[in-house]
Protein backbone atom coordinates (compact mmCIF):
# COMPACT_ATOMS: atom_id res chain seq x y z
CA UNK A 1 0.00 0.00 0.00
CA UNK A 2 1.55 3.21 -0.89
CA UNK A 3 2.02 5.28 1.41
CA UNK A 4 0.68 8.81 0.09
CA UNK A 5 -2.63 6.61 0.16
CA UNK A 6 -5.19 8.62 2.08
CA UNK A 7 -6.42 5.51 3.84
CA UNK A 8 -2.84 4.36 4.64
CA UNK A 9 -2.42 7.68 6.52
CA UNK A 10 -5.91 7.48 7.82
CA UNK A 11 -4.63 4.54 9.52
CA UNK A 12 -1.20 5.42 10.33
CA UNK A 13 -2.85 8.73 12.25
CA UNK A 14 -5.08 6.55 13.69
CA UNK A 15 -2.79 4.56 15.29
CA UNK A 16 -0.93 7.35 16.41
CA UNK A 17 -4.15 8.30 17.94
CA UNK A 18 -4.15 5.07 19.23
CA UNK A 19 -1.04 5.58 21.12
CA UNK A 20 -1.43 8.62 22.51
CA UNK A 21 -4.74 7.29 23.79
CA UNK A 22 -2.98 4.78 25.84
CA UNK A 23 -0.04 7.51 26.78
CA UNK A 24 -2.74 10.03 27.96
CA UNK A 25 -5.44 7.99 29.19
CA UNK A 26 -6.64 10.15 32.37
CA UNK A 27 -6.45 8.82 36.14
CA UNK A 28 -6.75 10.61 38.84
CA UNK A 29 -3.33 11.95 38.84
CA UNK A 30 -4.69 13.88 35.85
CA UNK A 31 -7.78 14.76 37.20
CA UNK A 32 -6.52 16.16 40.60
CA UNK A 33 -3.74 18.28 37.99
CA UNK A 34 -6.31 19.79 36.24
CA UNK A 35 -8.62 20.67 38.93
CA UNK A 36 -5.71 22.08 40.46
CA UNK A 37 -4.44 24.21 37.49
CA UNK A 38 -7.84 25.89 37.69
CA UNK A 39 -7.92 27.03 41.17
CA UNK A 40 -9.59 23.74 42.99
CA UNK A 41 -7.14 23.66 45.23
CA UNK A 42 -7.90 20.58 47.50
CA UNK A 43 -10.22 18.55 45.37
CA UNK A 44 -12.20 15.60 46.39
CA UNK A 45 -12.02 11.80 45.81
CA UNK A 46 -15.79 12.57 44.07
CA UNK A 47 -14.08 16.21 42.52
CA UNK A 48 -11.27 14.07 41.11
CA UNK A 49 -13.52 11.12 39.47
CA UNK A 50 -15.35 13.84 37.76
CA UNK A 51 -12.58 15.63 36.20
CA UNK A 52 -11.09 11.82 35.18
CA UNK A 53 -14.74 11.28 33.72
CA UNK A 54 -14.24 14.40 31.58
CA UNK A 55 -11.28 13.79 30.81
CA UNK A 56 -12.30 10.56 29.07
CA UNK A 57 -15.23 11.25 27.56
CA UNK A 58 -12.87 13.88 25.24
CA UNK A 59 -9.62 11.55 24.97
CA UNK A 60 -11.59 8.39 23.99
CA UNK A 61 -12.23 10.14 20.52
CA UNK A 62 -9.08 10.60 19.50
CA UNK A 63 -7.79 7.65 18.00
CA UNK A 64 -11.40 7.17 16.10
CA UNK A 65 -10.68 11.06 15.10
CA UNK A 66 -7.48 10.61 14.37
CA UNK A 67 -8.43 8.13 12.14
CA UNK A 68 -11.17 10.07 10.22
CA UNK A 69 -10.28 13.70 10.04
CA UNK A 70 -7.84 12.77 6.75
CA UNK A 71 -10.71 10.84 5.18
CA UNK A 72 -13.09 13.67 6.03
CA UNK A 73 -10.60 16.46 4.72
CA UNK A 74 -10.22 14.47 1.45
CA UNK A 75 -13.76 13.95 0.68
CA UNK A 76 -14.23 17.61 1.46
CA UNK A 77 -11.27 18.27 -1.17
CA UNK A 78 -9.02 19.95 1.38
CA UNK A 79 -6.56 17.26 1.17
CA UNK A 80 -5.23 15.20 4.15
CA UNK A 81 -4.26 18.36 6.21
CA UNK A 82 -0.73 18.56 7.84
CA UNK A 83 -0.40 16.87 10.82
CA UNK A 84 -0.88 19.95 13.09
CA UNK A 85 -4.65 20.70 11.73
CA UNK A 86 -5.37 17.10 12.44
CA UNK A 87 -4.05 17.18 15.98
CA UNK A 88 -6.57 20.53 16.48
CA UNK A 89 -9.48 19.07 14.79
CA UNK A 90 -9.55 15.98 16.75
CA UNK A 91 -9.37 18.29 19.72
CA UNK A 92 -11.72 20.12 18.65
CA UNK A 93 -14.43 17.44 18.25
CA UNK A 94 -13.37 15.37 21.03
CA UNK A 95 -14.46 18.39 22.85
CA UNK A 96 -17.80 18.75 21.38
CA UNK A 97 -18.59 14.37 21.70
CA UNK A 98 -17.26 15.05 25.16
CA UNK A 99 -20.15 17.97 25.83
CA UNK A 100 -22.77 15.87 24.39
CA UNK A 101 -21.80 12.93 26.28
CA UNK A 102 -22.37 15.23 29.57
CA UNK A 103 -25.41 16.26 28.08
CA UNK A 104 -27.47 13.34 29.32
CA UNK A 105 -29.16 14.10 33.22
CA UNK A 106 -26.82 12.97 35.84
CA UNK A 107 -27.62 9.56 37.41
CA UNK A 108 -25.88 10.91 41.41
CA UNK A 109 -28.53 11.29 43.93
CA UNK A 110 -26.75 14.02 45.31
CA UNK A 111 -26.65 17.02 43.24
CA UNK A 112 -25.86 21.04 43.46
CA UNK A 113 -26.49 24.00 41.39
CA UNK A 114 -25.64 27.29 41.62
CA UNK A 115 -28.20 29.55 42.07
CA UNK A 116 -27.21 32.30 39.91
CA UNK A 117 -27.74 33.43 36.44
CA UNK A 118 -25.15 31.23 34.53
CA UNK A 119 -23.92 33.60 30.74
CA UNK A 120 -21.35 33.08 28.31
CA UNK A 121 -19.00 35.61 29.75
CA UNK A 122 -18.98 33.59 33.33
CA UNK A 123 -17.02 30.33 31.11
CA UNK A 124 -15.12 32.39 28.39
CA UNK A 125 -13.72 36.25 28.72
CA UNK A 126 -14.92 38.88 27.04
CA UNK A 127 -11.89 39.90 24.98
CA UNK A 128 -11.51 36.10 24.40
CA UNK A 129 -14.89 36.21 22.24
CA UNK A 130 -13.77 39.15 20.63
CA UNK A 131 -10.61 37.60 19.07
CA UNK A 132 -12.71 34.91 18.05
CA UNK A 133 -14.50 37.18 16.20
CA UNK A 134 -12.02 39.36 14.69
CA UNK A 135 -10.57 36.02 13.94
CA UNK A 136 -13.65 34.19 12.30
CA UNK A 137 -14.55 37.54 10.68
CA UNK A 138 -10.77 37.51 8.94
CA UNK A 139 -10.41 34.05 8.24
CA UNK A 140 -14.34 34.23 5.80
CA UNK A 141 -13.13 37.35 4.41
CA UNK A 142 -9.90 36.60 3.40
CA UNK A 143 -11.00 33.16 2.09
CA UNK A 144 -13.48 34.80 0.23
CA UNK A 145 -11.54 37.44 -1.89
CA UNK A 146 -8.89 34.40 -2.38
CA UNK A 147 -11.82 32.40 -3.44
CA UNK A 148 -10.88 29.67 -1.50
CA UNK A 149 -14.48 27.78 -1.04
CA UNK A 150 -13.06 24.85 1.02
CA UNK A 151 -11.37 26.83 3.52
CA UNK A 152 -14.22 29.58 4.14
CA UNK A 153 -16.15 26.07 4.56
CA UNK A 154 -13.36 25.20 7.29
CA UNK A 155 -13.56 28.26 8.96
CA UNK A 156 -17.80 28.56 8.82
CA UNK A 157 -17.73 25.18 9.95
CA UNK A 158 -14.90 25.36 12.97
CA UNK A 159 -17.15 28.85 14.21
CA UNK A 160 -19.94 26.96 14.12
CA UNK A 161 -18.35 23.93 16.33
CA UNK A 162 -17.09 26.75 18.58
CA UNK A 163 -20.91 28.18 19.14
CA UNK A 164 -22.10 24.28 20.34
CA UNK A 165 -19.79 23.79 22.41
CA UNK A 166 -20.21 26.69 24.15
CA UNK A 167 -23.83 26.58 24.00
CA UNK A 168 -23.41 23.25 25.48
CA UNK A 169 -21.29 23.88 28.35
CA UNK A 170 -23.27 26.62 29.60
CA UNK A 171 -26.60 24.23 29.61
CA UNK A 172 -25.16 20.62 30.20
CA UNK A 173 -26.18 19.45 33.53
CA UNK A 174 -24.27 20.13 36.62
CA UNK A 175 -21.18 17.65 37.14
CA UNK A 176 -20.38 17.56 40.78
CA UNK A 177 -19.37 20.35 43.26
CA UNK A 178 -20.50 23.95 42.09
CA UNK A 179 -16.80 24.74 41.65
CA UNK A 180 -15.81 21.96 39.65
CA UNK A 181 -18.76 21.58 37.65
CA UNK A 182 -18.07 25.80 36.77
CA UNK A 183 -14.21 24.73 35.94
CA UNK A 184 -15.01 21.90 33.41
CA UNK A 185 -17.47 23.97 31.72
CA UNK A 186 -15.01 26.59 31.46
CA UNK A 187 -12.32 24.47 30.40
CA UNK A 188 -14.29 23.00 27.49
CA UNK A 189 -15.40 26.55 26.53
CA UNK A 190 -12.16 28.28 26.24
CA UNK A 191 -10.48 24.83 24.53
CA UNK A 192 -12.90 25.20 22.08
CA UNK A 193 -12.77 29.27 21.78
CA UNK A 194 -9.07 28.86 21.17
CA UNK A 195 -9.08 26.43 18.66
CA UNK A 196 -11.80 28.24 16.56
CA UNK A 197 -8.69 31.52 16.87
CA UNK A 198 -6.31 29.52 15.41
CA UNK A 199 -7.82 27.58 13.04
CA UNK A 200 -8.36 30.82 10.54
CA UNK A 201 -4.58 32.08 11.21
CA UNK A 202 -3.29 28.24 10.62
CA UNK A 203 -5.14 27.96 7.12
CA UNK A 204 -3.03 30.68 5.56
CA UNK A 205 -0.30 29.40 3.20
CA UNK A 206 2.34 30.94 5.24
CA UNK A 207 4.87 32.48 2.51
CA UNK A 208 5.60 36.19 3.54
CA UNK A 209 6.20 37.54 6.89
CA UNK A 210 2.16 39.22 7.30
CA UNK A 211 1.00 35.65 7.28
CA UNK A 212 4.21 34.28 9.56
CA UNK A 213 2.90 37.48 11.90
CA UNK A 214 -1.07 36.39 11.56
CA UNK A 215 -0.01 32.46 12.84
CA UNK A 216 2.12 33.55 15.59
CA UNK A 217 -0.91 36.13 16.66
CA UNK A 218 -3.44 33.57 16.40
CA UNK A 219 -0.99 30.61 18.25
CA UNK A 220 -0.20 33.39 21.04
CA UNK A 221 -4.22 34.20 21.71
CA UNK A 222 -5.18 30.82 21.23
CA UNK A 223 -2.47 30.23 24.20
CA UNK A 224 -3.68 33.47 26.02
CA UNK A 225 -7.05 31.98 25.76
CA UNK A 226 -7.01 28.43 26.71
CA UNK A 227 -4.49 28.91 29.63
CA UNK A 228 -5.97 27.52 33.19
CA UNK A 229 -7.21 30.12 35.32
CA UNK A 230 -7.29 29.65 38.54
CA UNK A 231 -9.95 33.02 38.94
CA UNK A 232 -12.66 30.40 37.70
CA UNK A 233 -13.10 28.42 40.45
CA UNK A 234 -12.94 31.19 43.31
CA UNK A 235 -15.64 32.70 41.28
CA UNK A 236 -17.81 30.00 42.13
CA UNK A 237 -16.46 29.70 45.98
CA UNK B 1 -19.68 33.87 47.59
CA UNK B 2 -21.73 31.94 45.30
CA UNK B 3 -25.13 30.29 46.76
CA UNK B 4 -26.07 26.57 46.01
CA UNK B 5 -29.27 24.52 45.87
CA UNK B 6 -28.85 20.38 46.27
CA UNK B 7 -31.04 17.84 45.86
CA UNK B 8 -30.53 14.26 47.57
CA UNK B 9 -32.69 11.89 45.99
CA UNK B 10 -32.46 9.95 49.19
CA UNK B 11 -33.51 12.60 51.43
CA UNK B 12 -37.46 11.09 51.65
CA UNK B 13 -38.44 14.79 50.92
CA UNK B 14 -39.54 15.47 47.20
CA UNK B 15 -36.97 17.02 45.28
CA UNK B 16 -39.04 20.56 44.34
CA UNK B 17 -39.71 20.42 48.32
CA UNK B 18 -35.59 20.50 48.62
CA UNK B 19 -35.64 23.47 46.24
CA UNK B 20 -37.91 25.88 47.98
CA UNK B 21 -36.79 24.86 51.66
CA UNK B 22 -33.44 25.99 50.67
CA UNK B 23 -34.48 29.69 48.68
CA UNK B 24 -36.72 30.08 51.32
CA UNK B 25 -34.22 29.55 54.10
CA UNK B 26 -31.33 31.69 51.82
CA UNK B 27 -34.04 34.58 51.44
CA UNK B 28 -35.03 34.40 55.31
CA UNK B 29 -31.42 34.79 56.75
CA UNK B 30 -30.78 37.73 53.88
CA UNK B 31 -28.27 35.53 51.78
CA UNK B 32 -30.47 36.19 48.70
CA UNK B 33 -31.98 39.76 49.17
CA UNK B 34 -34.52 41.80 47.44
CA UNK B 35 -34.15 42.01 43.85
CA UNK B 36 -31.83 39.26 43.68
CA UNK B 37 -32.22 37.18 40.17
CA UNK B 38 -32.48 33.76 40.67
CA UNK B 39 -31.22 31.39 37.69
CA UNK B 40 -33.78 30.64 35.05
CA UNK B 41 -36.05 27.62 35.12
CA UNK B 42 -34.82 25.64 32.43
CA UNK B 43 -30.92 26.47 33.90
CA UNK B 44 -31.88 25.12 37.43
CA UNK B 45 -33.50 21.94 36.37
CA UNK B 46 -31.19 20.83 33.72
CA UNK B 47 -28.05 21.77 36.66
CA UNK B 48 -29.93 19.50 38.88
CA UNK B 49 -31.25 16.44 36.56
CA UNK B 50 -35.02 17.81 37.35
CA UNK B 51 -38.01 18.42 34.58
CA UNK B 52 -38.57 21.60 33.88
CA UNK B 53 -42.30 21.43 35.38
CA UNK B 54 -40.54 20.71 38.87
CA UNK B 55 -38.73 24.18 39.08
CA UNK B 56 -41.45 25.82 37.30
CA UNK B 57 -43.73 24.84 40.55
CA UNK B 58 -41.15 25.76 43.16
CA UNK B 59 -41.12 29.41 41.42
CA UNK B 60 -44.64 29.45 40.98
CA UNK B 61 -45.01 28.46 44.67
CA UNK B 62 -42.85 31.16 45.93
CA UNK B 63 -44.63 33.39 43.87
CA UNK B 64 -47.62 32.57 45.49
CA UNK B 65 -46.69 32.91 48.99
CA UNK B 66 -44.76 36.35 47.90
CA UNK B 67 -40.97 35.15 48.41
CA UNK B 68 -40.56 36.14 44.65
CA UNK B 69 -41.71 38.10 41.97
CA UNK B 70 -41.40 37.08 37.41
CA UNK B 71 -41.59 39.61 35.83
CA UNK B 72 -40.55 39.46 32.06
CA UNK B 73 -38.08 41.48 31.17
CA UNK B 74 -36.02 40.49 34.87
CA UNK B 75 -37.16 36.85 35.36
CA UNK B 76 -37.54 35.62 38.55
CA UNK B 77 -36.27 38.26 41.17
CA UNK B 78 -36.26 37.97 45.38
CA UNK B 79 -39.25 40.12 46.25
CA UNK B 80 -39.26 43.36 47.98
CA UNK B 81 -41.98 42.27 50.51
CA UNK B 82 -39.81 38.90 51.18
CA UNK B 83 -36.86 40.74 53.56
CA UNK B 84 -40.16 42.34 55.63
CA UNK B 85 -40.94 38.72 56.67
CA UNK B 86 -41.06 38.48 60.67
CA UNK B 87 -38.48 35.75 61.56
CA UNK B 88 -40.53 34.55 64.39
CA UNK B 89 -43.60 33.93 61.95
CA UNK B 90 -40.80 31.85 59.94
CA UNK B 91 -40.26 29.60 62.57
CA UNK B 92 -43.73 29.20 63.75
CA UNK B 93 -44.59 27.60 59.87
CA UNK B 94 -41.75 25.64 59.84
CA UNK B 95 -42.69 24.50 63.32
CA UNK B 96 -45.87 23.68 62.38
CA UNK B 97 -44.82 21.91 58.92
CA UNK B 98 -42.00 20.23 61.44
CA UNK B 99 -45.35 18.77 63.87
CA UNK B 100 -47.33 17.74 60.96
CA UNK B 101 -44.80 15.48 59.52
CA UNK B 102 -44.47 13.91 63.25
CA UNK B 103 -47.84 13.22 64.07
CA UNK B 104 -47.82 11.67 60.53
CA UNK B 105 -44.83 9.33 61.29
CA UNK B 106 -46.74 8.53 64.49
CA UNK B 107 -44.34 10.74 66.58
CA UNK B 108 -45.25 12.41 70.28
CA UNK B 109 -44.70 15.14 71.72
CA UNK B 110 -41.99 14.10 74.07
CA UNK B 111 -40.10 12.05 71.30
CA UNK B 112 -40.72 14.88 68.53
CA UNK B 113 -39.38 17.77 71.12
CA UNK B 114 -36.31 15.39 71.78
CA UNK B 115 -35.38 14.75 67.94
CA UNK B 116 -34.98 18.52 67.74
CA UNK B 117 -33.01 18.87 70.67
CA UNK B 118 -30.42 16.65 69.58
CA UNK B 119 -30.27 18.02 66.42
CA UNK B 120 -30.02 21.73 67.95
CA UNK B 121 -27.00 20.59 70.08
CA UNK B 122 -25.33 18.78 67.25
CA UNK B 123 -22.92 20.93 65.47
Amino acid sequence: MPLDNVLAVAVLTGLFGLVVLVVLWPNAKHGRRLLRRWGVTEPSEVDVDEAVLYLKRRRFWYPWLFFVIPLLGEAAGVGKGTDTAVIVWTVFLGGLLGELLAWRPPARRRREAMLSHRVVTDLVPAWALVLLALSVAGGVVRTILAREWAQLGITIGCAAIVAAVVAIALRRPAAGDAAVDLVLRARSARVATGLAIIVPGATVRIGDVPSMLLFVLSVAACIAVVSPNPRVAAEAR
Amino acid sequence: MTLRVVVDAGSGLAPWRQVQDQIIRLIARGSLAPGDRLPPIRQLARDLGLASGTIARVYRELETAGWVTTARARGTVVADSAARRDPEALLRAAAAEFVTAAKELGAGEDTAVAVVREIYGSP
